[in-house]
Order: structure tokens, then sequence, then C-alpha cells
């Protein structure tokens, strides 16, 4: 395939290399016959934040991003790779949508941070080493115990935190955190924030982050993105 | 052992049996069960569903001709697919198109091995053996199917989560839908997996059953129904794997992404 015909329209003038994600014109359609629509540059080393009441639409807005959710019309695309060009699987790998509410599979605490090297199309990808892992799982206060638990016997915390450290570890760009506090304590949430300000540092990495509370300290954000904005299309105006 | 075929149903002794449905319309009505109606249509239909199956089966039997065997199988398995989605509901199921192909795939390859490797009647296509076991197989499959249809829906729906959770992580549709599609080829296995072990213990099968009534030697009676029941396994496998095959996509967008409309439903 001929990658210059597939490149997005340039973006604005000033910046030399293309943003880590960017939309433009992003549309999809929300609840019955309204329509939302995005233009989004999120560069590299960045943390932004998506606020707006519940109902809003920010879970959605992430979805449309990892490709989870269909768009209409407009252009999505990765460090100028567009999505078009990157087939869903191997988008998602790189876009990282991490839901609300934890979800862990049968097995121990550990299997489920290895669940990523368990799908069949990801068994050859290099796993994380065990100073990786037991780094990580220290930063979120996931002791030997817990990952040694099975899975149904963890706490909604223990499993929001695992879930996190799983999406750390299978090593993707652009983190799309739906409301990752909402199960943890006020420390643990300060120790998790902690960690993403850690890891958005590394090259090529930034995060996109849903909470409509106010989140805990230790990261630091460089924008917001109101998710009432990108309605653009009221359901009665919608009928034809 | 020369066979003694049990004694003739003539039409006295036909209408005669309608005292048993008299019996159990009496009880329907005794206990206000409300289900006088439909014993009765269910009685209709199953007499004119049957005398014309009779017929029509005379017919072919006559006529003798392999196209015929074929077309009719062809019909049944056309009128099985219709019922396997009637009872199938839900906007996710497969078109009718494709639960016919999956009835057809079954009902051919099983009876043909069947015949061409276990029974060997002579002609191959002799109607009077390959009618009877492409009938028991399309009413097999057809439990069959509605089952895995069924349960692929159901597991769909409420491992919803886990499947997107394995899309996040970038596991293509299949891989995400794995455990719903076990899960759903598990459910179509079960009655023949329950048969296969209480046959003969609980009740006489069907094939034994007419057999001894038509005066078989009740050794070679067993011989067939083992032969029927392994061919009944061989069925339910295939057809609740093509129906988990190409049932599953349906879920999915065409970007791989679960169908928002399964969320909306719950």
């Amino acid at each position: 395939m001929d990658e210059t015909q597939k490149r997005p329209p340039s973006p604005p003038p000033g910046g030399d290399s293309p943003p880590l994600l960017s939309a433009l014109g992003l549309t999809w359609r929300f609840r019955e016959g309204g329509r939302a629509r995005l233009d989004l540059r999120l560069e590299a080393r960045r943390a932004w934040r998506v606020t707006g009441p519940s109902g809003a639409g920010k879970t959605t807005l992430l979805k449309v991003l990892a490709r989870l959710y269909p768009s209409l019309e407009g252009s999505l695309a990765l460090a100028g790779t567009p999505a078009s060009a990157v087939p869903p699987p191997k988008w998602r790998r790189q876009v990282l949508f991490v839901p609300q509410n934890p979800v862990l599979f049968e097995g121990t605490g550990e299997e489920n941070l290895l669940l990523p090297w368990r799908i069949p199309s990801r068994r050859k990808e290099a796993r994380p080493s065990r100073e990786e892992i037991e780094e990580t799982a220290a930063a979120l206060d996931l002791p030997r115990e817990t990952l040694e638990r099975p899975a149904a016997l963890l706490s909604g915390g223990e499993g929001a935190r695992i879930c996190l450290a799983r999406a750390l570890l299978s090593g993707p760009k652009v983190l799309l955190l739906d409301e990752p506090f909402a199960f943890l304590d006020p420390a643990s949430a300060r120790r998790a924030a902690e960690l993403l300000s850690r890891w958005i540092a590394g090259d090529g990495r930034a995060l996109l982050l849903v909470s409509h509370t106010p989140p805990p300290g230790g990261l630091d954000f460089h924008g917001s993105l109101d998710a009432r904005e990108t309605l653009v299309r009221a359901e009665k105006e919608a009928r034809p | 052992m020369s066979p003694v075929p049990a004694p003739e149903i003539t039409d006295l002794k036909l209408a005669a049996s309608a005292l048993l449905v008299l019996g159990a319309g009496g009880i329907s009505l005794l206990a206000g069960l409300g289900l006088l109606r439909s014993l009765m249509v269910g009685v209709a239909r199953t007499v004119i569903q049957l005398l014309l199956m009779g017929f029509a089966l005379g017919i072919i039997f006559r006529w003798n001709r392999p196209y015929a065997v074929a077309g009719i199988v062809l019909i049944m398995c056309a009128v099985a697919a219709f019922e396997a989605l009637q009872r199938a509901k839900g906007s996710f199921r497969p078109p009718r198109s494709t639960v016919f192909w999956t009835m057809a795939a079954t009902t051919y390859t099983v009876s043909l091995i069947l015949c061409a490797v276990v029974i060997r009647p002579v002609p191959l296509w002799k109607p009077q053996v390959a009618l009877p076991l492409a009938g028991m197989v399309l009413g097999h499959t057809l439990n069959v199917v509605s089952l895995a249809l069924e349960r692929l829906h159901s597991e769909m729906t409420n491992r919803l989560d886990q499947v997107e959770a394995l899309l996040s992580l970038g596991a293509t549709p299949w891989e995400a839908a794995r455990g719903p599609c076990r899960g759903a080829i598990r459910a179509g296995m079960t009655p023949i997996l329950n048969a296969l072990n209480i046959v003969g213990l609980v009740s006489l099968p069907g094939v034994m059953t007419g057999q001894i009534l038509a005066g078989a030697d009740p050794i070679q009676a067993a011989r067939y129904q083992i032969v029927i029941m392994l061919m009944l396994a061989l069925a339910a496998s295939l057809s609740s794997l093509l129906t988990v095959v190409l049932g599953y996509r349906r879920y999915f967008t065409s970007e791989d992404g679960l169908d928002p409309d399964l969320r909306k439903q719950l």
C-alpha cells in the first residue's frame, strides 16, 4: 500500500513531526440520532483529562479512539500513520483502552497480568521481564500474595490495579483510561497517578484519562477536553 | 429368525388412539391447564404431517431415484432451518441461508459417510435407508443448532465485558469470542453426550423400538442403534461447530469492535 496516499491532511503548521495521536473531524453516532465530533492533537509525553458529566459520552469517546466503537467519518492517526492502514487489533495494542470496571479472567492475579501474551496472536511478542513485572506491581501495591490469589477473590481495588498494571506492561503508546481511580483509596490512587506520571515521561507515550471528579495529585495534566463539546448535533436536529 | 412384524394399524385402530388424546385433553380441562387448544393443534399437525410424510415416502420408494432422495432431503433441511431460527430469537441470529447450509452440510456429510462406509445399502442412496437416516440427523441437528445459537447469544451477552477487554488488548474477534464459542459448542453437544450415557437404561430409542416392532432381532436392532448414536454424535459436533464459526462474527462490527447494539439491549 502506498504510504503517502494514506496520509491524513497535514497537521497545522508549526509542528515538524505529527502528534502522537490525532483526530480530525472524527465523527461518531452518539445516542438516538445524536452525533459527536472530535478534533484532537495529543502530543507525546502529554497527559490529557477528559471531563464532563455522566452520560456526556466520555467512555464512548475513548472507545472511538481505540476503534472499539465505530466512527462514521473523519480521520484518526497514530504518529502520522492513519488508522485505516492498521488492522484494528494491532491498533488497539498501541492505543489501549482500559474500562472503568476491572475485567478479570479465571486464574490468579498474575495470570491476569500476563493475559495479553495468552492471546494466540500475541504469544510471540516479548513478555515483560521479571523485574519489570515486579517493579510495576510494587508501584501499584500488588504484593506477591495478591498476585497468587485467584482473581475471583480479589477486591475491586486490587482488580483495578491489576488491570492498570496489565495495561502498562503490555506496552501501549497511548493509554486511554476510564476512571482509573474510581476503585482506589486515596493513598493507592496517588501512587497510581505517580506511576502514570513516570510512565508518560518515556519516549512516544501519551495518556488520555476520563475522570469526572478531580484526580488525585501526582500527575500533571497538560490539557483537558470537555466531552460535552464534542456533541455537535442535538437529537431533534438530527431527525430528517 | 424370520421377522414377525407387529400387527397392522388399521383405520379403526387409528381412530381408537384418539381416545388417548381425549385422556390428555380431559386432564388439561380438569386441571385448568389451558392447553386444550395447543393440544388439538398439535394432534392435528401430527396426524396430517405424518400421514403426508408416509404418503410422500411411498411415492419416493416406488420412484426410487437418487435425485428424488437428495431433493427431499434438501426440502427437509429448509424446513429445519426455518424451525431452528423460529426458536432462536434476537437480532444477532444468523440469516436463514447460513442455518440452511449448516443443516445441509451436516446432513449430507453424515448420511453419506454412514451409507457409503457403514451400512452400505444397495443402491447406496436406497430411500428406505437414506431418508430415515437423514431425517434422524436433521431432527437432532435442528436441536443442536438452536441450542448452540441460544447459548452463543447468552454467553456473548453475559461475557460482554471480557470479550471487549480482550479486544482492547489486541485480540481478534475470534480470539475474543473463543470462550463464548466454546460454551456454545459444548451446549450443542450436551444432549447427545447425555443420551450416549443413558441410552438403553431408561428408554429404548426410536430406531431400536421401530426395528423390534417390525420383528427384527433385538441384537441387530441394538447394533443399528449404536451406529445411529455415533452418527448423531458426529452430526452434533459438526453442526454446532459450523453454527458457531459461521455465527459469531455477527456480534462484531466490520472494524472488529463489539456491536454497540449488544450493550444497548442489556
